[in-house]
């Protein structure tokens, strides 16, 4: 027989952020700490699936991959990645700012977290309206122009068009011999002739 | 209980009116109070009421569908209605009730009590998993207000996504993406709740079994629900925006469905089954009189069987195409899981041996439950065999098995679990007489309807069919008829249940001398728990418990005085 639990009793219930169930800050701290990673690994498995589904549909169509390529626009794209990740340090830094008792900090690192929230959402209007304009869009709706890169184009586009074309020769092929499967038979004319 | 004295309490102190005053029931009043509550124990009895309501509409939509097999022609209706009868059937039954029913009705109530804690760790995520599950199984009843679903629970594509009939597919998969995170949030909070609010002398191995069983369906929970939701959510938007994910059409993989499909959902058979078997483990030790046998073995077994379970999703698709090599490896696996579930049951059965075994209605569900848990997993390895599998897949020996497992398995265990806990619940004692009947009633039932249906399968009857040829009447009448006794059954215990919270005698603290801790408060709890410290010993020792017919309940005598 273990002896009677001495951390039932109401000791510890003047911290005011304590909830009534744990003994402890410490103890509350570190069922957060837990539950939150638990939840990431939730989440992990979430989109590996996803990744999954992508890494299958890629292993089956890589033809597909290599057309589409050309549409995306890596500088855009680039920078959104860095806004995401430095948004993503300066909300964790944010939530350490807090527990410190850094007031000013924790504004700051707020502040810039949401300007990095609205910079992402500028860039992905800018992105996807584009994509809307030239009829990129999904399955059944995937109606694109003729001349997808004839208006309003930014140098870096014009340049990875060209790239596009000049890789142009080869993917003509792969998705002509992919034809036969019936599967992108509409999408091999808007290729770029070599 | 008012006693400073931990050990000796007051004579009849069941019966003192000072403590009904103030319980977890009691506590506060009004319809708002419950909807707003983050009481684990309220939390737990708001899903018990909403899982029988679900359990209700499916064991409905069950029985048309067995009445209709009452002949080989049309009986009640067309077999557009049976697709979706049988559609709703598995739906509700799997998402709606197997799948939070022992976790979160029954485990939300007793794992903190059992771990001698106030709460579960997140008292408001565990009233939002409530929430999420209310708002799935409304998605799920607005698929049958927009025409109903005929896909089969499992949503198989293309059929799913491109079906016209119906246009329920959407909410109906979206409910069951919603459901998926109500118990994503169950399982993350069991596990914090038990590795952070274990009271000090509970170490991992004096934990009840029920909570091993727990903590193992919880990671189950977490790992493999992820997986179907974003599978779900790939279907809804297949069938939405027309992407080609799983569409052969559009260039997709069916075959990636199933695989997803049964990544998780054959874990979630795992998750169905892991509970029943921690409340067997109580069950089997409390009317026996008799520490449970081998601990650790059943603790790892729990352990596992939640690992192995994700490893074997393939043996559903042995006939899907899959390679030879896969398939070889997957069966091989399959078999696997057999030697944990055996550890588990040798394990009862050795418990049971050469122990004071009383027949209380709790009991008897579990005897039940080894019996026809036994059969359900042994014909599992007639599937889980390469040639067999290729003779009975999709027949109605496959159904037969999953309702064994399922029906025999966790419902009856569910039953015994909630026959267990009934007094703690709500304080109330129900008719052990009528219970012990119930019970023999629906043993019978399960038998008559569900092995008839293997008899069915091996003499080649396909699942999921409308119609059939006259030599399958027979047993399909019998199985029809068995069926009936199971609504019989149910009816009663429904009816003595109930009867007990009105006409019922007072429970006592310890009705049946568990020495897990929630027996060491009253009957119902108060709102914190415990009035006093609970003492944490060995939960399989029996020998500090003493009956005394006075109060009709068990006492702890003081330790070194008999």
């Amino acid at each position: 027989m273990a002896g009677a639990n001495p951390q039932h009793e109401e000791r510890g219930s003047h911290a005011p952020h304590l909830a009534h169930h744990f003994d402890s800050l410490g103890q509350q701290f570190e069922s957060g700490k837990l539950g939150m990673w638990l939840f990431l690994s939730t989440e992990v498995l979430l989109f590996g699936g996803l990744f999954c589904a992508y890494a299958v549909y890629r292993s089956n169509h890589p033809e597909i991959f290599i057309y589409a390529h050309q549409f995306l626009d890596k500088t855009l794209g680039g920078i959104n990645t860095v806004v995401l990740i430095c948004s993503s340090l300066s909300m964790a830094w944010a939530v350490r700012a807090a527990q410190l008792n850094q007031q000013r900090l924790l504004v700051i690192l707020l502040s810039l977290t949401i300007l990095g929230g609205f910079g992402f959402l500028g860039i992905k209007f800018v992105e996807y309206e584009h994509k809307w304009k030239h009829g990129l869009l999904w399955g059944a709706r995937y109606h694109p122009d003729e001349h997808p890169h004839d208006e309003g184009q930014t140098p870096e586009e014009e340049r990875s068009h060209e790239e596009a074309e000049r890789a142009g020769v080869t993917e003509a092929e792969t998705v002509v011999e992919t034809t036969e499967a019936g599967v992108v038979v509409e999408r091999s004319k808007v290729l770029p002739a070599a | 209980m008012t006693t400073g004295d931990r050990t000796v309490p007051e004579g009849g102190r069941s019966a003192s009116p000072a403590k009904d005053e103030d319980n977890y029931l009691t506590h506060t009043r009004g319809l708002l109070s419950w909807l707003t509550t983050l009481d684990h124990k309220r939390i737990g009895v708001m899903y018990l009421v909403s899982i029988l309501v679900a359990f209700f509409l499916g064991g409905m939509a069950a029985i048309l569908v067995r009445t209709e097999h009452l002949t080989g022609t049309p009986t009640i209706m067309q077999a557009d209605s049976y697709n979706k009868m049988f559609t709703f059937h598995g739906v509700a039954m799997v998402f709606l009730f197997i799948i939070p029913g022992i976790p979160a009705a029954l485990g939300n109530f007793v794992l903190p009590i059992m771990l001698g804690a106030k709460d579960v760790a997140f008292p408001r995520l565990n009233l939002t998993s409530w929430y999420l599950w209310i708002g799935g199984a409304l998605l799920a009843m607005l698929s049958l207000i927009l025409g109903g679903v005929e896909t089969g629970w499992t949503f198989y594509t293309p059929y799913s996504t491109t079906t016209k009939i119906t246009s329920g597919v959407i909410p109906v998969v979206a409910g069951a993406f919603v459901l998926g995170f109500s118990s994503i949030f169950t399982g993350l909070n069991f596990i914090v709740t038990v590795h952070k609010l274990r009271p000090p002398g509970m170490g991992w191995f004096r934990l009840p079994l029920f909570v091993w069983g727990l903590y193992a369906t919880a990671l189950v929970q977490i790992l493999a629900t992820p997986v179907l939701g974003i599978t779900l959510l790939l279907l809804i938007v297949e069938r939405a925006f027309g992407y080609g994910i799983f569409d052969p059409a559009l260039g997709g993989d069916p075959i990636l469905f199933q695989h997803f499909f049964w990544f998780y959902s054959h874990p979630a058979v795992y998750i169905m089954i892991l509970p029943g078997m921690g409340i067997m483990s109580e069950l089997v030790s409390v009317f026996s009189r008799k520490h449970i046998f081998s601990y650790k073995f059943i603790a790892y077994s729990s352990i596992a069987i939640a690992v192995f379970g994700f490893l074997v999703w393939g043996h559903h698709m042995f006939t899907s195409g899959q390679s030879p090599a896969m398939s070889m490896i997957f069966s091989a696996l399959t078999f696997s899981v057999a030697i944990p579930s055996a550890i588990k049951v040798f394990n009862w059965t050795a418990t049971m041996y050469k122990g004071a075994i009383t027949l209380k209605t709790p009991m008897l569900y579990a005897l039940s439950f080894i019996f026809l848990f036994g059969i359900g997993g042994l014909t599992g390895l007639f599937l889980g065999s390469l040639v067999t599998n290729q003779y009975l897949h999709d027949s109605y020996f496959v159904v037969a098995h999953f309702h064994y497992v399922m029906f025999g398995g966790t419902v009856v265990a569910f039953l015994g679990g909630l026959h267990y806990w009934w007094p703690k619940m709500f304080g109330r004692l129900y008719s052990d007489r009528l219970g012990q009947l119930a019970c023999l009633l629906m043993f019978v039932g399960v038998n008559v309807t569900f092995f008839s249906q293997f008899l069915l399968g091996s003499h080649g009857m396909p699942r999921r069919y409308f119609n059939y040829p006259a030599q399958f009447t027979p047993l399909h009448v019998l199985s029809t008829i068995g069926s009936y006794m199971l609504v019989a059954s149910f009816l009663l215990i429904a009816y003595y249940l109930l009867d007990s919270l009105v006409r019922g005698k007072k429970a006592p603290d310890n009705p049946w001398g568990g020495a897990t801790l929630e027996w060491q408060t009253t009957s119902p709890p108060p709102v914190e728990n415990f009035k006093k410290t609970p003492i944490v010993g060995d939960p399989y020792d029996f020998s500090c418990l003493r009956y005394d017919p006075e109060i009709g309940g068990y006492i702890r005598i003081q330790e070194g005085a008999s």
